[in-house]
């Protein structure tokens, strides 16, 4: 995981000063716009510091466990009025494992109350040490079928599914949590299969989370393409007659997260 | 909603805008028949004077009779006070920027007849003749501190003892005043005020209680005449209800609500003090309700009605100020506080039934002058704080909620013993107090950035070229943090000062030309005292100094340490030299985003927060200083109002990277996006300031309206509430619900969002009656997200 520079278009007046601050050449102008290659970019910063539109900035940073920690302690009184605490998301806290775990124990020690939001996507090894201090997991479970699976997360699903089943043995509260992406994993048959396997398993609720385009906007700034430009956002009414998939198995189930 | 309500709201909301003339007719006219009477007398046969001649009706939907002036929405005026500013204004009223109002041309001939009597004799040119010029100098010319709202006006601010009024009647007021004057040795030379104070004090209560006859006597008429037999029995009985309150203890509900409503009205008529407030009404009126109830009288819904029509006549009560005053007070506040919620004496939760229905009403009516404040403290009942959340949402931020700790703690701090600081109402917009406090709620607000203007510029305000303040050296010289803070403190002493004299001189005057004599009966100690609230005869004399500005200050602090001393990006020369330039030339805009990129309040970073809390104890230090000339003390708040805009105008480029001219943070709020951490880190923020040092300290959050859609967002609310009221021990927070889009199309369509209220700060208005400027301010409060 490294750092990477974000760029926004939309407060850019291409005054070039990132350009000329630019140690490694790595920004360039190209048709009136900004291009950053990525290969070049060490991430000095330099651009972003003489960038004045906070059109550039940067993404991420390396942060020690203890950092984390004070920033996390700062709204403890909050924490203990609402039950809240602390939740490790996206990205995705599985793949930085070890400071997950690491930071998840700090955590506990001092305390708090804690969870992470998952794809479930880690070697049980791996993943065993994070949920020793986890109080809750929110796991994604995107589609039922294997091969769609791999086709279009680009992984098959057993290992998520298997890690699901040990989590509920290991008596932790899990909630599944389902992205619902029209034209997708929306099927009626794929969120029954789900439904039905939550159930099995001794999964007592579910979030169904409606498609959102709220990435969009960082693909673009990040320079990556955004492939869902087409899919559009389901309606409210739409998200809630799926939720009676889930009420016919007796699963506890909430729009939204 | 019942048909009653609906139509006499309809008539709130449809009656235009229009000043009267009548009640500035009558007063002159007695002011010319009293010359030469001891003031008090004045102004208490100037009250009578009035109540015999305002015209009295009734409408047909009213169950709580008495109007101020001909119509609904009328605004009278009051040239004894000020009436120079009507002379300029009169022909542009109906087209001016902030607060339009209709005229009749008569109303204009009337008052133009009169302007020449009061020339050089109104409250406002006593005090004005009376400031040195140097206090002028900074207030007018420089806009260091405004002070202007009780010159213009009566002194409000304070929460009238109600419960005394409803136990014992006029009448038995008058007689015990008449007995405690009887006693006085008339030979003794301090007894000569407090004879005629009494003497005046009796006048007041004779002329109410006529005037609440005059109702009786119309009500009857009418009720003769009336052939719908449920109005003419409403008719006869709102005659009985006149003809015994104010005059006796009021025995049932619907008695204790005209009784109110009758002793609230001309205390405003007496004095257009702002703020008079009711206290709290749950728990006082709770017996009267009870009672009812018990013996079959009424129902909750029968309750809700009544308690409606009062709450609706509240709204009767329009203020009309000046353009400059009007921006300050955007959307006409009153400011009539009711209280509910919080704990009794012995420390328990006293939450009962009518807590509850007065939200339910403030819920049916969304009418911008009911002002409620909920007092949460550790046992407020959650169901209490669930019906507040649905009521901020449908009614935008109504109620406010207010901290028991953090006020009780600030009352204990200023002699109020332990069972009144714990049963504390408000008044204004979240004045902690109690019976018998008198604290000249809005005396003045300062501009503490144009202190570090000053403190940058050797004293000299760079807008005008006027020397403001003391030489505190060349600032492109200063070495440290310390050499700057220095100059501040200096140019805040030097500002405090002259705000001090301008408030005590204004004091004296007050006292000695416009008592508040009615007003005063409800002023627990005056009557004991035989003195008039307006002299010190209150058990409790505070004069408020406002703080505006704090949080442009912390950043602008923050920014040059960061800025220049820390990371020594450029030197004093050059910021100094920036900020001359306006920011305007190329390199200007560099060092402008530096001051921009530097820590920012309300984000939780001590970097800055400290910074924050070194002012404003340096602020509240100064503040507490001095003493007024009731015996009282001087007490700071952070209740600004809209005098961040006001002061916006008057104050140059600063080093948080504010421009020219644009408005001051809200109060304590973040100053417009640059809270970035979201809604915990800006409370947390808030919090380390000395809330229990503060007389109110005001926080304004905007929420999106798609944010508190269901219950579990409503519970996070609640948390997030519980945390920074109870468990941070912060003194008030209130919230706009509402989307920013929303705000705009209100901006390009009022005509759809005629009953859009909004929290401007401290109080409600309708969206479309404030001026561009002040839209533009709640537009850009920042949306929070509850994640």
């Amino acid at each position: 995981m490294v750092p990477e520079i974000m760029y926004s278009e939309i407060k850019c007046v291409l005054c070039q000063r990132c350009v000329n601050a630019c140690p490694v050449n790595a920004i360039k102008v190209i048709n009136g716009k900004i291009h950053i290659d990525r290969e070049l970019c060490n991430v000095c910063g330099l651009c972003w510091e003489a960038c004045l539109n906070e059109a550039l900035k940067v993404a991420g940073k390396e942060v020690t466990v203890k950092e984390v920690l004070s920033i996390v302690e700062k709204d403890r009184i909050f924490y203990e009025r609402s039950g809240g605490g602390v939740t490790l998301s996206g990205g995705e806290p599985l793949m930085q494992a070890e400071f997950s775990a690491a930071l998840l124990a700090a955590c506990k020690k001092k305390g708090l109350n804690t969870a992470i939001e998952t794809s479930g996507y880690q070697k049980w090894e791996l993943f065993l040490p994070i949920l020793e201090n986890t109080d809750l997991v929110l796991l994604d479970i995107k589609m039922m079928n294997t091969d769609l699976h791999r086709k279009i997360i680009g992984v098959p699903n057993n290992l998520i599914l298997d890690n699901a089943r040990k989590i509920v043995e290991l008596g932790k509260d899990i909630i599944v949590r389902i992205p619902i992406i029209p034209g997708y994993n929306d099927s009626i048959e794929n969120l029954r299969n789900t439904a039905e396997f939550a159930a099995n398993i001794g999964i007592k609720e579910v979030h169904l989370l409606p498609y959102h385009r709220l990435g969009e906007s960082k693909y673009n700034q990040l320079g990556r393409i955004y492939n869902l430009k087409d899919v559009n956002v389901p309606s409210t009414n739409y998200i809630e007659s799926l939720t009676q998939i889930f009420i016919k198995n007796n699963l506890k189930t909430q729009v939204g997260g | 909603m019942n048909p009653r309500i609906k139509s006499l709201k309809e008539k709130i909301l449809s009656t235009p805008l229009e000043v009267s003339s009548k009640r500035a007719v009558l007063v002159t006219e007695a002011y010319k028949e009293t010359e030469g009477e001891p003031i008090d007398i004045r102004r208490a046969k100037a009250l009578k004077k009035i109540l015999e001649g305002l015209p009295v009706w009734i409408d047909k939907d009213e169950l709580i009779v008495g109007h101020a002036n001909e119509s609904f929405r009328a605004a009278s005026i009051f040239p004894e006070m000020h009436i120079s500013w009507l002379g300029d204004e009169l022909d542009r009223l109906e087209k001016r920027r902030q607060q339009p109002f209709s005229i009749s041309e008569e109303a204009k001939q009337n008052i133009r007849k009169i302007i020449p009597y009061w020339k050089g004799q109104t409250l406002y040119d006593f005090a004005f003749k009376s400031y040195p010029e140097e206090v002028i100098d900074a207030r007018e010319r420089v806009g260091l501190f405004s002070s202007e709202q009780n010159e213009r006006g009566g002194v409000g601010n304070v929460i009238l003892d109600y419960p005394m009024l409803l136990r014992n009647g006029l009448e038995k007021i008058a007689e015990d005043v008449k007995n405690r004057c009887d006693k006085l040795d008339p030979t003794d030379p301090l007894n000569i005020e407090r004879i005629q104070f009494y003497r005046a004090a009796i006048i007041t209560c004779e002329a109410a209680i006529s005037f609440a006859k005059r109702y009786a006597d119309l009500a009857r008429s009418l009720a003769e005449k009336e052939n719908d037999q449920k109005r003419k029995d409403e008719l006869f009985k709102i005659a009985d209800i006149c003809d015994r309150v104010p005059r006796k203890p009021a025995e049932t509900f619907w008695e204790a609500l005209q009784s109110i409503w009758f002793v609230q009205l001309i205390t405003q008529i007496e004095t257009n003090g702002i703020a008079v407030s009711l206290g709290r009404m749950d728990q006082y009126l709770y017996q009267y309700y009870k009672n009812d109830i018990l013996e079959g009288r009424l129902d909750s819904e029968g309750a809700q009605e009544l308690l409606e029509c009062f709450l609706i006549k509240l709204n009767e009560l329009v203020r009309i100020y000046d353009e400059k005053a009007a921006l300050i007070n955007a959307g006409l506040p009153a400011f009539q506080n009711i209280t509910i919620g919080g704990r009794d004496e012995n420390n328990k939760d006293a939450t009962n039934e009518l807590t509850y229905i007065f939200l339910d009403a403030l819920m049916e009516l969304r009418l911008p002058q009911i002002h409620i404040v909920l007092k949460v403290h550790k046992t407020t009942p959650t169901a209490l704080l669930q019906k507040a959340i649905k009521s901020i949402k449908a009614v935008q931020g109504m109620p406010a909620l207010v901290g028991d700790e953090a006020l009780e703690k600030f009352l204990l701090s200023k002699g109020v013993p332990q069972k009144e600081a714990r049963t504390y109402a408000l008044s204004g917009c979240v004045t902690p107090g109690v019976y018998g406090v008198w604290s000249r709620g809005g005396a003045a607000y300062v501009n503490l950035l144009k202190v570090l203007e000053l403190a940058l510029n050797n004293g000299v305000d760079p807008l005008t070229g006027i020397k403001a303040g003391p030489e505190t050296g060349n600032a492109e010289e200063f070495e440290s943090m310390d050499d700057i803070i220095n100059a501040f403190k200096k140019q805040l002493e030097s500002l405090i000062t002259r705000t001090v004299i301008a408030c005590n001189i204004l004091d004296r005057v007050q006292a000695e030309k416009m008592p508040h004599v009615f007003l005063s009966i409800f002023v627990r100690g005056c009557i004991e005292n035989g003195n008039d609230a307006t002299r010190g005869g209150a058990r409790f004399n505070f004069t408020r100094i406002m703080g505006g500005g704090l949080p442009n200050v912390a950043n602008s602090l923050a920014a040059i340490k960061k800025i220049v001393f820390d990371d020594k990006k450029i030197n004093m020369k050059q910021l100094i030299d920036s900020l001359r330039n306006n920011f305007n030339r190329p390199e200007d805009e560099i060092i402008r985003r530096m001051l921009l990129s530097a820590p920012k309040y309300g984000n939780d970073d001590d970097y800055v927060d400290d910074v924050a809390v070194k002012i404003s104890d340096l602020f509240m230090s100064e503040v507490e200083k001095y003493h007024n000339p009731r015996n009282g003390v001087f007490i700071p708040a952070y209740q600004t109002l809209l005098s961040n805009i006001y002061f916006g105008w008057r104050t140059g480029p600063t080093p948080d990277g504010r421009l020219t001219g644009e408005a001051l943070a809200d109060t304590l709020s973040p100053v417009h996006g640059t809270d970035k951490k979201g809604p915990t880190a800006v409370l947390s923020t808030v919090a380390k300031i000395d809330h229990a040092r503060s007389s109110g300290t005001i926080l304004n959050l905007k929420f999106n309206r798609t944010v508190l859609e269901n219950e579990r967002d409503e519970k996070k609310l609640i948390d997030l509430i519980k945390g920074y009221l109870v468990d941070l021990g912060a003194s008030h927070v209130q919230f706009n619900v509402i989307s920013s889009d929303e705000l705009r199309d209100a901006q390009r369509h009022p005509e759809k969002y005629r009953d859009l209220i909004v929290r401007v700060t401290g109080y409600s208005a309708y969206f479309v009656e404030l001026s561009k400027d002040v839209q533009d301010d709640i537009i850009g409060r920042t949306e929070q997200v509850l994640i």
